[in-house]
Order: C-alpha cells, then sequence, then structure tokens
C-alpha cells in the first residue's frame, strides 16, 4: 500500500478541483433548500397560517422542496461524476502521457483501483457531509414549522412526513444508484478509447435500455401483448428513475377527501440491491479488463471485437427506432410511414455506426506506416 | 439450446417478479396514504348576519366593492379563514353607514371624513372592523367583519375580549392537541388585497391548547422599511393591552417596545427578553412581496 | 541480462516486428539503428512493458517486463518525446519520480542538474523539447536503474548538448554497470559509444553485432580489373552495392574476408584494396541493398 501512495498522490492531483465542485453543489443545494425554507417561512407570516398553505398540494410542495434538492443534486452529481472520469482518464489517453505512464512500475489493475478508490473517496466524503447537511436542515426545517404544523390537521403526521429516515434511505438509493453510474462510466473507458468519445457512448448506453423497451413496446404493441412491454418499461423507469409514485393524504369525515400527493420512494432495499448489482458487475468487468488494455490499441475506436458487435447492433437498432419515434412523437399515429421510417432508420443507422465501430481499423498503407514508426 | 434455457428461467422470473412486485408496489402505496380528521366545524361555526347585511349594503350613491373570502380549500383541511369586506375607494355615504354599523360608529366616520392627505385610522366597532385612510386627496373606506365564532362561548368571549376595539378574527386551525386564532387589524385585509402599504399593520397568532389555555402569542408587525421606529407606536401600545389581556395582569412593556423600536430602525438586532412570565424574542425577517418590512415578536 | 526472444508485434494486420531476438549483456551499452518505420520504437516500448508482444518473450534477468512491477523499477525509459503532467513543475516531476523508485537520488539530480541548469521552478509544458529530453534523462538516470532504455535521446538537441548527454551516458555506465539500450539515426554518436548493435530493416533483425566486428565484415573494396569486370558481379551474395569511375570499381561487401579478395582475383582483378567504412555508410548501403532487393 505504501509502494501506492505517489500513484495516490498522482491519481488525487488530477482530479483535485472535483472536490471544490461536489462541496459547492452540496452547499448550493442546502443553501438553496434554506432559502426556500425562509422564504416560505416569511410568506407565512406575510399572509397568515394560509402564507403556509399557500396552494393545493402545499405539503407535496414542502417535500418537493427536499426532492427537488436532491434532484438537482443528482443532475450535478452525474455531470461532476462524467467530469471526474473525464478528468480521471485524460493523463492516461493522451499518447505520450501514457506511454510515460504505462512505463512505470503500476499495473494497469492497480492504476484502475487507485483511480476507482480515488474518486469514490472524493465523492463519497463530500456526499455524506452533503448528507448530513440535509439531515441538519430537514430537522431545522421541522423545528420551524413544528409551530405551524401542530395547529392543523396534519399534527398527527408530519413527523412521519417529513422523518429523516426517509430522507436518509432515499440518500442512500441515491449514492449507491450515483456510484453505480460511475462504475458503468469507467468501464466504458476500457471499452472505448477516445476519452471524451467514451463517455458519450457510456451516457447512451446507459440510456439505452429505457429507449429500447419503451420503443418496443410503441412499435410491437399492436401484435404482442402490450401489458407484457409496458409492464417491463414501467418497472425499468420505476426502479431506475424512481419516480411515479403517490401517495396521499386523505381526510375522514369529508368522503376521504385527498387534499394532498405525496411522492415516496419504494422498494428501498431492492434498488439498493440493483444497483450494487450493477456497481459490482461493472466493477469486476473492468477489473477484468483494464489488465488487457494495450496502450497499441489506442487508435481503435473500440478496441473489443465483442463489444463492438454489440455496439453495431444496439446503435443501428436504437437509430431505427429513433427515426420512427420522430414520426410517432409528432402525429400519434402507429402506421407505414412510422415503421417505413424505423427502417429507413435501421439502414441509414446501420452504415454509419459501422464506420463509426470500425474507425482506426483497415486505414491506408501510408498512414499505417507513418504510425508503425512511432 | 443453451441460452434458451438461461434465458427463459430469467424471464419467467421477471414476469412473476413484476406480478409480485406490482402487489408490493399496492402495499407500499396504502403504507404511503394517510388519513387525518377535520373536526374543526365541532368547535368554531360561522355567523354570517353582518357579513350578509354588509353585502346587501348599496351604498348610496357612492360606489361599493364587496369582497368575499371564498377559499373553501382551506375549510376542507381544517383552516378557517374570514377576509369579507366592503370596500368604498370612491368615498363612502356616512348616513347610510350609521345605519348599518351603529351610531357608535358616526364620530369614526365623521373623522374619516376629515382625515389629512395619506393619514388613517382604524377600529372595531359593532363586530365590523373599520379602515379609513385619505388618498390622494379623497377618502377611502374598508368595512370587514369576521363571520367566525367559537362554539364555547367562555372561549369566544375570552378571544373578544383580547381583540377590544382593534383586531377582529381572521384565521381560526386546530390539530389533535393544539389549535390557533389570528386577530388582525383591519388595515391587514386591506394589505392584502390591494398589495401596497401605507402605514404600519399587523397581526397576532394566539396558540392555544384544545381547551383555550394560551400557550404561545406572536405579534407580527408589518411596515415601511424606511420608516423609522416611531411610526408604529399606536400599534405597540395595543400591544400591552392584548398581552394584559392574555396573561391576566398588568405589564411594563417598555423593555419590549424599546427591542421592536430598535429592530425596525437598525434592522437586523434581534434580541431577547423576558416579560413577566413571558420569554419574548424580537426578530427582523425583512421585505417579502409588497410588504416592505416584518419585525415578528414571540412571547412563550 | 535483457533478453528479447523471437519477438513479434502487428499493428492492423501489419506485422513491425518479425522474430526478432536479442540479447544484451549487463553493463554494455547497446544501439538499435534502423530507416524510419523498421520498428525501433516499437521493440524499445516492447522492452519497457508499454507495448505488449504478440509473440515472444521480453525478460530481464529471466523475469517478463509487461505489466511486471518489481521488474520496471529497475528500468528507466527516456522515450523520443517526453511529455509528462501539464501543470507540473520540475521540482514536482523530481519528487514524484522519488516516490515511485525508491533508488532516486536527489543530490545526483542536483548534480546533473547543475550542467543542464533546467529551472525547477519551471513548468514541464513550457519547456522545450531539448530541455524536456534532458529532464527526462536527468530523471531515469537519477532513479539508478539497472537497465536504461533511449528513444532518439540527442534528437532536438544542440551539439554541446548532444556531447553532454553522451558523456552522462558513458560515466554512468562505468559509475553504475548500467546497462544501456539506446537507439537513434545519429549513427555517429552510436558508432562512439556502442559496444553492440543491432540494425533493424522491415522489422527483421539484419545486423547484430559488435561495432567493430560490423566494420570489419562491411567494407568498401576499391578494385581494379584487367579486363572487364565479371557481368554478373552484382549479384554475387556479398556484394552489397557497386560503383565504377572510369576502371575503378568500389565495391561494398557485407562478408569481407580473404576468400572474397582472392575470389575477386581470380575474376580478373589486380588491385584490391579495402577502405574502412564509418557505421553510417555501413548502414546507408546495407539499406540501399535491403531496397534493391
Amino acid at each position: 500500500m505504501k509502494y501506492l501512495k505517489t500513484l495516490i498522490k498522482m491519481e488525487l492531483r488530477s482530479v483535485c478541483i472535483m472536490i471544490i465542485y461536489f462541496l459547492g453543489i452540496g452547499i448550493g443545494c442546502t443553501m438553496k433548500i434554506n432559502q426556500q425554507i425562509h422564504d416560505i417561512i416569511k410568506r407565512t407570516y406575510s399572509y397568515g397560517l394560509t402564507g403556509f398553505l399557500w396552494e393545493t398540494n402545499e405539503i407535496k410542495g414542502w417535500k418537493y422542496i427536499f426532492t427537488e434538492s436532491i434532484h438537482i443534486y443528482i443532475g450535478l452529481s452525474l455531470v461532476g461524476l462524467l467530469l471526474m472520469v473525464y478528468l480521471s482518464y485524460r493523463n492516461d489517453k493522451n499518447h505520450e502521457i501514457g506511454r510515460f505512464l504505462k512505463s512505470l512500475p503500476y499495473t494497469m489493475k492497480e492504476r484502475y483501483l487507485v483511480k476507482v478508490g480515488v474518486g469514490l473517496s472524493i465523492f463519497t466524503t463530500l456526499y455524506i457531509l452533503h448528507g448530513i447537511m440535509l439531515v441538519i436542515f430537514r430537522e431545522s426545517f421541522l423545528e420551524k414549522t413544528k409551530d405551524i404544523f401542530e395547529v392543523t390537521i396534519f399534527s398527527e403526521i408530519y413527523q412521519e412526513l417529513f422523518s429523516s429516515s426517509q430522507l436518509i434511505q432515499t440518500l442512500l438509493v441515491v449514492y449507491v444508484a450515483l456510484v453505480a453510474c460511475y462504475l458503468f462510466m469507467i468501464m466504458f473507458q476500457y471499452l472505448v478509447s477516445p476519452n471524451f468519445a467514451s463517455l458519450i457512448v457510456g451516457v447512451l448506453v446507459g440510456l439505452s435500455p429505457g429507449f429500447i423497451l419503451w420503443n418496443l413496446y410503441i412499435y410491437l404493441n399492436p401484435w404482442v401483448k402490450g401489458e407484457l412491454l409496458y409492464t417491463l418499461a414501467d418497472f425499468y423507469s420505476v426502479f431506475i428513475w424512481g419516480d411515479g409514485n403517490w401517495g396521499s393524504i386523505e381526510i375522514k369525515g369529508m368522503e376521504l377527501v385527498p387534499t394532498s400527493s405525496i411522492s415516496y420512494l419504494d422498494f428501498i432495499g431492492m434498488r439498493i440491491a440493483i444497483f450494487l448489482a450493477i456497481a459490482a458487475l461493472c466493477f469486476i468487468c473492468t477489473l477484468k479488463w483494464c489488465q488487457k488494455s494495450q496502450l497499441e490499441k489506442a487508435d481503435l475506436f473500440i478496441p473489443g471485437n465483442i463489444f463492438r458487435g454489440i455496439f453495431v447492433l444496439g446503435a443501428t437498432l436504437c437509430s431505427g427506432m429513433l427515426l420512427g419515434d420522430l414520426h410517432y412523437i409528432y402525429y400519434r399515429a402507429r402506421n407505414w410511414m412510422m415503421y417505413g421510417l424505423g427502417i429507413v432508420g435501421l439502414v441509414l443507422g446501420s452504415i454509419i455506426v459501422w464506420k463509426i465501430a470500425h474507425i482506426g481499423i483497415k486505414k491506408s498503407d501510408a498512414k499505417k506506416a507513418k504510425e508503425v514508426q512511432l | 439450446m443453451r441460452r434458451w434455457i438461461i434465458c427463459m428461467p430469467i424471464l419467467l422470473g421477471l414476469l412473476t417478479g413484476c406480478q409480485s412486485i406490482e402487489d408490493k408496489r399496492s402495499d407500499a402505496r396504502e403504507a404511503y396514504t394517510y388519513v387525518v380528521e377535520n373536526n374543526i366545524s365541532e368547535h368554531v361555526y360561522r355567523d354570517t348576519t353582518k357579513i350578509e347585511a354588509l353585502e346587501a349594503y348599496e351604498g348610496g350613491e357612492k360606489s361599493k366593492v364587496f369582497v368575499k373570502d371564498e377559499y373553501t380549500y382551506y375549510e376542507e383541511i381544517g383552516i378557517l379563514r374570514e377576509e369579507s369586506y366592503a370596500d368604498f375607494p370612491e368615498g363612502f355615504d356616512d348616513k347610510g353607514l350609521i345605519e348599518l354599523l351603529g351610531v357608535e360608529a358616526k364620530d369614526f366616520l365623521i373623522q374619516a371624513t376629515n382625515l389629512a392627505e395619506d393619514e388613517a385610522i382604524e377600529k372595531v366597532i359593532n363586530e365590523y372592523g373599520l379602515y379609513a385612510i385619505n388618498q390622494y386627496g379623497k377618502p377611502m373606506l374598508l368595512v370587514g367583519n369576521s363571520s367566525l365564532k367559537f362554539k364555547d362561548e367562555a372561549l369566544q368571549s375570552k378571544i373578544e375580549k383580547i381583540c377590544g376595539d382593534q383586531l377582529l378574527i381572521a384565521t381560526i386551525s386546530q390539530g389533535s392537541n393544539h389549535q390557533l386564532v389570528e386577530l388582525v387589524y383591519p388595515s391587514y385585509w386591506k394589505i392584502q388585497r390591494y398589495g401596497f402599504q401605507d402605514r404600519q399593520t399587523g397581526y397576532y397568532q394566539l396558540f392555544m391548547d384544545l381547551e383555550g389555555n394560551i400557550e404561545k402569542v406572536k405579534f407580527i408587525l408589518a411596515y415601511d422599511d424606511e420608516q423609522d421606529g416611531t411610526l408604529v407606536k399606536d400599534k405597540l401600545t395595543h400591544l400591552k393591552k392584548v398581552l394584559e389581556e392574555v396573561s391576566g395582569e398588568p405589564l411594563d412593556t417598555v423593555k419590549v417596545e424599546e427591542a421592536i423600536i430598535s429592530n425596525i430602525e437598525s434592522k437586523h438586532k434581534d434580541s431577547k427578553g423576558v416579560l413577566g412570565d413571558w420569554n419574548y424574542t424580537v426578530t427582523y425577517l425583512g421585505a417579502n412581496d409588497y410588504i416592505q418590512g416584518m419585525t415578528v415578536v414571540e412571547f412563550q | 541480462m535483457l533478453k528479447i526472444e523471437k519477438v513479434s508485434k502487428s499493428f492492423d494486420g501489419s506485422k513491425v516486428l518479425d522474430q526478432v531476438s536479442i540479447q544484451i549483456q549487463p553493463g554494455t551499452i547497446y544501439g538499435i539503428i534502423g530507416e524510419n518505420g523498421v520498428g525501433k520504437s516499437t521493440l524499445i516500448q516492447c522492452l519497457t512493458g508499454v507495448y505488449k508482444q504478440d509473440e515472444g518473450t521480453v525478460e530481464l534477468d529471466g523475469q517478463p517486463i509487461y505489466e511486471n512491477n518489481e521488474v520496471k523499477l529497475k528500468i528507466g525509459y527516456v522515450a523520443d518525446r517526453n511529455q509528462y503532467f501539464k501543470g507540473y513543475k520540475v521540482k514536482e516531476m523530481v519528487e514524484l519520480f522519488k516516490g515511485i523508485y525508491p533508488k532516486f537520488s536527489v543530490e545526483k539530480f542536483n548534480q546533473y542538474n547543475q550542467i543542464f541548469e533546467l529551472d525547477l521552478k519551471a513548468k514541464v509544458k513550457n519547456l522545450s523539447k531539448g530541455m524536456q529530453m534532458r529532464l527526462a534523462l536527468m530523471l531515469n538516470l537519477a532513479a539508478q536503474p539497472q537497465v536504461l532504455v533511449l528513444d532518439e535521446p540527442t534528437s532536438g538537441l544542440d551539439a554541446l548538448a548532444k556531447k553532454q548527454v553522451l558523456d552522462f551516458i558513458i560515466e554512468a555506465v562505468d559509475e553504475t554497470g548500467m546497462t544501456v539500450v539506446i537507439s537513434s539515426h545519429h549513427l555517429s554518436e552510436l558508432e562512439r559509444i556502442c559496444d553492440e548493435i543491432t540494425m533493424l530493416s522491415h522489422g527483421k533483425v539484419v545486423y547484430q553485432s559488435s561495432v567493430e566486428v560490423l566494420k570489419n565484415k562491411v567494407r568498401k573494396l576499391q578494385v581494379v580489373f584487367n579486363e572487364n569486370a565479371p557481368e554478373d558481379l552484382s549479384k554475387w551474395q556479398e556484394v552489397l552495392n557497386i560503383q565504377q569511375i572510369g576502371s575503378v570499381y568500389y565495391i561494398v561487401t557485407n562478408a569481407y574476408s580473404q576468400e572474397l579478395e582472392g575470389k575477386l582475383k581470380e575474376a580478373g582483378a589486380f588491385l584490391v584494396e579495402s577502405i574502412g567504412l564509418n557505421l553510417e555508410e555501413v548502414f546507408v548501403y546495407t539499406a540501399l541493398s535491403e531496397k534493391a532487393q
């Protein structure tokens, strides 16, 4: 471990700016909550008790302050994690610096583990800090609004609605999901050679299962039982996106009038398990592949033959679906035009994707000779 | 063949899993369904006699705008609110109004017609909240009423004493163990409706248990941020009466008043203190929407 | 001992190294020469663990080099272009090397820097190509490796700097018994310092011997025939190149021996005089001969 100290310092230096970034977004998101709470408290005093419950479903609005903050944090974190992966591999993907790094007495496996370790350490530390701040603000919010809730019909449920345990569970799910995304993006650094392109391909591949599932439903619904496809697509979106679950607060004695809908995250355990499994799979696969990655194949867009094949198939399928989708979105009709455009998309897509996937393979003799001398 | 043997169980598992997951989703949805009770109608009722009379009043030759609070959403969630009033933006027929409001309103109405530019007065007479101001050279009048009353007569009487001739009940809300009554100055409704502030106003929040024992009082003062604290004198004078009525004993509120004025003038100097059995805090909240400055005084 | 055994390497189906075998004795300075694009850099990068050979083995003291930390600790590599991390200063690179290589000596680095005079606070990216080369050399020498591999170390350097670099290398070998593997286009320099050389052509080893032996084998003969020269003279196996100026034939041979002199005399030569060639001339004639084939 001691001999890795220099490698750790080296990797840390590459991504140290991300410490400032994650700290910034953590502080920004929690300050946003603080400001929103402060504004609503002020509004409450301006308008009286009804200023607190200004619009219908205000309880949803109150909870939304926290979930909105988490959504913003997720979005900014994903950008930050992509940036961190980019910075982490920027030197490795540079021809000359990469050559220097390869000549150093560190194996590819060690370099990978250190990169992942450093990245996760930075992210986890700052995420925990952000989580603690959120919990503190949640408690502060309850303290400030206790007076108000106690004198409303929500007096018996507000503690549970805004319980910190729910928040912590949500944060845990979000953390595991973000870690899975991070490891997924790192995996693509070894599947696709160019640094920036690997991020783009990784993002597109990550989004593709949902895209394909929904489009299978759109395309095949007339012939295949729609419920099955819909269930699969819905299952995927619920587990990956986590939204769309709504509980409610209802008032007894008034024919159970729903007064507020409450978003929640269910199947916490299962979600964590699924994301952990994805993270573990990405980690283990990358651990195996990194040892096989070779600097001399850096000119190939996709060095591996198997992934190249999968990429061509998947991207062709998506390009076909995309073209037909555009027609469906505009006209909201499944007709021959949609399927026809789908086929055109498949054909065009296959040509373009093939060319992209084979970048770096079978160059002209003149170029070969020039590169060989390097 | 081997691929099918591997894929089929996964697919079946996925399908059956989806089905059992759907059941579990329903269970989770039920777990996040909360049922609460709204029992406020057992404790509070509405006496709309005076509002109906106000609405029916034609106003003579002067125009009248009648505003009725229609916040039924709040009724559903157990918050009863009142903000119904008649507004006379072009002036008022004082003779006609005396018939509606009672002879006790005569002096007020005479005073209202003789106000200097930007001068305002307000009072509660016969359960009508009156607010008059001379704006742009003509007198404008707002006449409001609150229909909200407690069924518990002792509690209703107690609240009326606290209100005196300055305040009206604006909001009542109840939780499982506590309730809130908001008492407002008539000028407060004008600001809420017209969105500008020409003098200081405010309201009180009385936090009580369900038996009516007052546990906490909040006094919210809204003012023009550029004015100095001396202009809120009349509200501070009334604060003493309210607190004495609530606590049932005479109180020396000089220090509290000084703390409030200091808070308004300095804008950020929050303070704490003791007044009789009460601990108080004075907090500056700043501007919000069209309210240019707010100070909240909490007595606990 | 550094051993390269039947190493082959291909890029995009094109064979760059073809069954190359080299044995480098400890404490020697070994040169690798050849035209552009024959695979010198590829061979060097296989030697330093940057590239993985497709076939064959590359070992140091019986241990494979690729992905082997213990062995890589003993190898220093100075590439033809030495780009280090952007944003690092010279002194930070020194710290980095110190952290990586246990034997790294800051005192030695400072000694070398007294000659090269690089500003320790300068950012590496702002250094010229020559300065970067000097920095790389100093860092790797200060790491006191068992084997130092240099790829075109003198390219881009002025005459004085070239001399300094080569003197450094010779001194280091003298002091520490370090093994040095060096590739260069400047054959006059290699001739001066190398004990042995390998000449590559189209990925294959053409010559492999000490400089002395090579210069003895590849010679230019000044020949005058009684009558005409034999018609098949250019097709003789030993002949690399023939030039005729008047009646004098200048024959370059890659297998000079008394037997060849005898053969020429039998063919009608009455004057056979041997002229020595320098390494550069050896290389040029060999390359021309390969091209002609």
